[in-house]
C-alpha cells in the first residue's frame, strides 16, 4: 500500500536523485517496498550502483537483492543484455536458486519466446509444485501473449487452491472489467474488500463497477460505498466525490415520478459538490470554471 | 533449621559453571545439528487449500459487514452447506494423524530425527552428570523456599535437614535444562529458541487435525449476525465532508 | 525530546527522594516504637507528582505518536502497489527502445 506521506517521500527521493543528488539505495529501497513499477529509474541508477565496484560491496548481502531488482527492471525495460548479465552474476552466486530460474523464465518472455519460457517454467514447477509466483507467471505469460481466457481460466484455477491471495484476486478483478464482465469483477472487489477492508481504493473501484453495472439497487449500493472511500480517505478522493454526485443524478433520473426518498442523500450530494470546488479551487484554480459547468450539466439533464 | 553451609570453592569452579557452560554449548549444537537433518517438506496441495480456506473464511467473518448482505448470504452458503461447503468436512473422512503418520513414511522419519536431536544428547549429559556429578550440594539460592520444592532442588540428597535453598549438582542440571530460553534467544536470536519444554509441547501436538479447525471456522460462520456497516458511512461521510468544507 | 528527558530525571529524582524520606521516617518510627501505619502526607505527594512526571517523560522521550486515523496523512492509501507479480512485458515500452548503451560492467 501507497500512503500519502510516502508517496510524497518516493517523489522527494525521486527527484533527488534524478538531480544527482545521493540517496539513491534509499531510493531503491523504497521503490521495492513499496512495490511500485519505475522500471526505467530503476535500471539507470540501480546500474550506477553496480558499477560502481565501491558502492557495491558497501551493500554487503543486499548486493544479490539489487542484482535481482535491475534485472527485472531490465527486462521491464527491453535491455536485455542489461537483464542477462545480471541473470549470470546471479547464477553464479545461486546456482540451482528457483528464483534465478523464475528470472531467466521472464527474460524468455521479453524476448518473446514464449514456449521456451514456459519450458523453463513447467520444468520450475516440477520442482516444487506450489510455487505461487511462478504460477503466476505462467498466468500472466498467457495474459502478454492476449489470450485473455486462458489468464481468466489460470487464475480460476491458481484462486481455487490459494484463495487467500489478493493480488490474484485483484488482477481477476482488472481482467474482468476489461472484458466487461462485470458481475464477476464485482465479486472480486467484494474479495478485495474481505480480506483489506480498510483499503479504500477497493471500496471504491467496487462502487465503480456497481455504478456501471446501473439499476436502482447497483446505484444504492455504489454510492454507499463511495461514500465509504470518502471516509476512509477523508475527503481526498476526487473520484469518489464524482461517484456521489454522478450516483445521485442516476438515481433522481431512475426514480423520477416515484415518491422521494430520504433527503440525506440529497445533502451528500451537494456537500460532496461542494467539496469538489473547494478542492479544486485549492489544486487547479484554472479548472473551476470547467467543473461548474459539468456539474450544472448534470444537474440539468 | 540447619546451620549455613560452607560449599567449597572447588565446587564452584569445577561444577557449577562448567554445568551451566556444557549446557549452553549442547544447546547450540543441537540446534545446529537439527537445523541440519531438518528436511525441507513441501507441504501438500490439499493442506495449503485448507489453510487458505480458513484464512479466507476468518477474512469473511472479520469483514462480513463490509459487503452487502446478498453477498454475504451468498458467501456463507458457499462455504458451509451440508453438501460441499467448503468449511464442510464430511465425517469419517478426517484422518487422524497416527493412521496419516503410518501412512506417511517420511513423517515418521521427521518424528524420528526430531526425537534423535532430543533424546539422545540429553540421555547422554543425564548421564554424565549422574557419573560425575551425583550426590553433593552446587549452590545455594538466596531466598528461602517451602519443602515443596525439595524434590525440584535437591534431586539426588536424600537429607531431609538440609535447608531447601541449596540445590543439589543434579538439580542444577534440570534447571539449566529447562531454564535456558530466554539465553538460547539471546544467542540463536529470537525465533530459534527452543528448549525441551517447548519441544515436548510440540510433540505431544503433533499433527494437529486440520479439519478440526475447519469444523471450528464453519461453526462460528453459521452463528455469525450480518449487520452491513455501509449506510452508517453515509452519515460518516457527510460528517467528514462537512469538516473538510469548514 | 530534550525537555522530556530532563523532566524525567527529574521525576526519578523526586521518587529518589521519595523513597529516601520513607526510610528515614521509618527508622525515626523505629525509634519512637510506633507502627509504621502510612508514608507521611508530603512523601504521597512527592510520589505523586514523580509518577506523573515519570508518565509524561516516559510518554514523550521514546518518539512520536502516529495516527490511527485511516485517513490520517501517514495511513492515507493514495494508490495500490504495481501488481509485481503479474506484470508483463510485452507493453509499449517494447516499442520505445530505451537507452542503448547501458551496461553491467564485470
Amino acid at each position: 500500500m501507497v500512503g500519502a506521506s510516502e508517496e510524497v517521500e518516493l517523489n522527494r527521493l525521486e527527484n533527488q536523485v534524478d538531480n544527482g543528488g545521493g540517496g539513491v539505495w534509499e531510493y531503491l529501497c523504497l521503490v521495492r517496498k513499496l512495490k511500485v513499477r519505475r522500471s526505467d529509474k530503476v535500471l539507470k541508477h540501480g546500474l550506477s550502483i553496480l558499477n560502481d565496484s565501491k558502492k557495491r560491496s558497501k551493500l554487503g548481502g543486499e548486493e544479490w537483492t539489487l542484482y535481482e531488482q535491475v534485472a527485472v527492471a531490465a527486462i521491464d525495460c527491453q535491455c536485455l543484455d542489461v537483464a542477462k548479465d545480471c541473470i549470470k552474476a546471479l547464477q553464479k552466486q545461486f546456482p540451482e536458486s528457483r528464483r534465478v530460474g523464475r528470472l531467466e523464465g521472464m527474460l524468455l518472455e521479453a524476448k518473446g519466446l514464449w514456449a521456451d519460457a514456459e519450458k523453463a517454467y513447467s520444468s520450475l514447477l516440477e520442482d516444487n509444485p506450489l510455487d505461487q509466483v511462478i504460477h503466476k507467471r505462467k498466468i500472466s505469460m498467457a495474459k502478454a501473449q492476449g489470450n485473455v481466457s486462458a489468464a481468466i481460466e489460470g487464475l480460476n484455477k491458481y484462486l481455487d487452491i490459494y484463495m487467500a491471495d489478493h493480488d490474484a484476486w485483484r488482477e481477476l478483478a482488472e481482467i474482468y472489467v476489461s472484458l466487461q464482465l462485470y458481475r464477476q469483477a464485482a465479486f472480486c472487489y467484494e474479495e478485495l474488500i474481505l480480506s483489506q477492508p480498510t483499503v479504500p481504493l477497493h471500496h471504491l473501484a467496487y462502487a465503480d463497477v456497481l455504478y456501471t453495472l446501473g439499476g436502482v439497487e447497483n446505484l444504492q449500493i455504489a454510492k454507499k460505498y463511495y461514500a465509504a472511500t470518502i471516509d476512509l480517505t477523508g475527503g481526498k478522493n476526487t473520484r469518489a466525490l464524482y461517484g456521489i454526485c454522478l450516483c445521485t443524478i442516476a438515481l433522481g433520473q431512475l426514480t423520477k415520478g416515484r415518491n422521494k426518498e430520504d433527503k440525506e442523500s440529497s445533502e451528500l450530494h451537494s456537500l460532496a459538490a461542494t467539496a469538489l470546488g473547494k478542492d479544486y479551487k485549492y489544486r487547479a484554480p484554472d479548472k473551476v470554471s470547467l467543473l461548474t459547468a459539468t456539474l450544472g450539466n448534470l444537474k440539468l439533464s | 533449621m540447619a546451620e549455613d553451609l560452607v560449599l567449597d570453592t572447588a565446587i564452584r569452579d569445577w561444577v557449577l559453571i562448567p554445568l551451566s557452560v556444557v549446557m549452553v554449548l549442547i544447546g547450540i549444537l543441537r540446534y545446529f545439528v537439527s537445523k541440519l537433518m531438518r528436511s525441507s517438506q513441501t507441504p501438500d496441495a490439499k493442506i495449503v487449500k485448507e489453510g487458505q480456506i480458513v484464512v479466507r473464511a476468518r477474512n469473511l467473518r472479520a469483514a462480513a459487514n463490509f459487503i452487502p448482505a446478498k453477498s454475504f448470504r451468498s458467501r456463507r452458503a458457499y462455504y458451509s452447506n451440508e453438501e460441499n461447503g467448503l468449511l464442510h468436512v464430511p465425517k469419517g473422512q478426517a484422518q487422524n494423524p497416527q493412521a496419516q503418520m503410518f501412512s506417511d513414511p517420511n513423517m515418521a522419519m521427521d518424528m524420528m530425527k526430531k526425537n534423535l536431536s532430543m533424546i539422545i544428547p540429553q540421555t547422554l549429559t543425564f548421564a554424565w552428570v549422574n557419573f560425575f556429578f551425583s550426590g553433593f550440594v552446587a549452590a545455594k539460592i538466596p531466598f528461602p523456599l517451602t519443602q515443596r520444592f525439595r524434590s525440584m532442588l535437591q534431586n539426588g540428597i536424600d537429607l531431609s535437614s538440609v535447608d531447601v535453598s541449596y540445590v543439589s549438582s543434579r538439580s542444577w542440571y534440570f534447571l539449566n535444562l529447562f531454564g535456558l530460553r530466554g539465553l538460547f534467544s539471546l544467542i540463536l536470536g529470537e525465533e530459534n529458541a527452543t528448549d525441551d519444554t517447548q519441544r515436548m509441547m510440540q510433540m505431544s501436538g503433533f499433527g494437529m487435525d486440520p479439519s478440526k479447525s475447519l469444523g471450528a471456522e464453519k461453526d462460528s460462520l453459521d452463528i455469525l449476525q450480518h449487520e452491513w456497516a455501509l449506510p452508517k458511512f453515509e452519515q460518516r461521510a457527510e460528517a467528514v465532508l462537512r469538516k473538510l468544507i469548514k | 525530546m530534550n525537555i522530556g528527558f530532563v523532566i524525567g530525571v527529574f521525576g526519578i529524582l523526586i521518587l529518589a527522594h521519595a523513597t529516601y524520606s520513607t526510610i528515614q521516617y521509618r527508622s525515626y518510627l523505629k525509634i519512637l516504637e510506633e507502627e509504621f501505619s502510612s508514608p507521611p502526607f508530603n512523601v504521597v505527594v512527592e510520589l505523586i507528582l514523580g509518577l506523573v512526571l515519570c508518565l509524561w517523560a516516559a510518554l514523550a522521550v521514546p518518539g512520536k505518536f502516529l495516527s490511527i486515523h485511516p485517513d490520517s496523512e501517514e495511513n492515507r492509501i493514495v494508490s495500490l502497489p504495481a501488481n509485481l507479480d503479474f506484470m508483463i512485458f510485452n507493453h509499449r515500452g517494447r516499442a520505445l527502445p530505451t537507452d542503448v548503451n547501458m551496461k553491467l560492467k564485470c
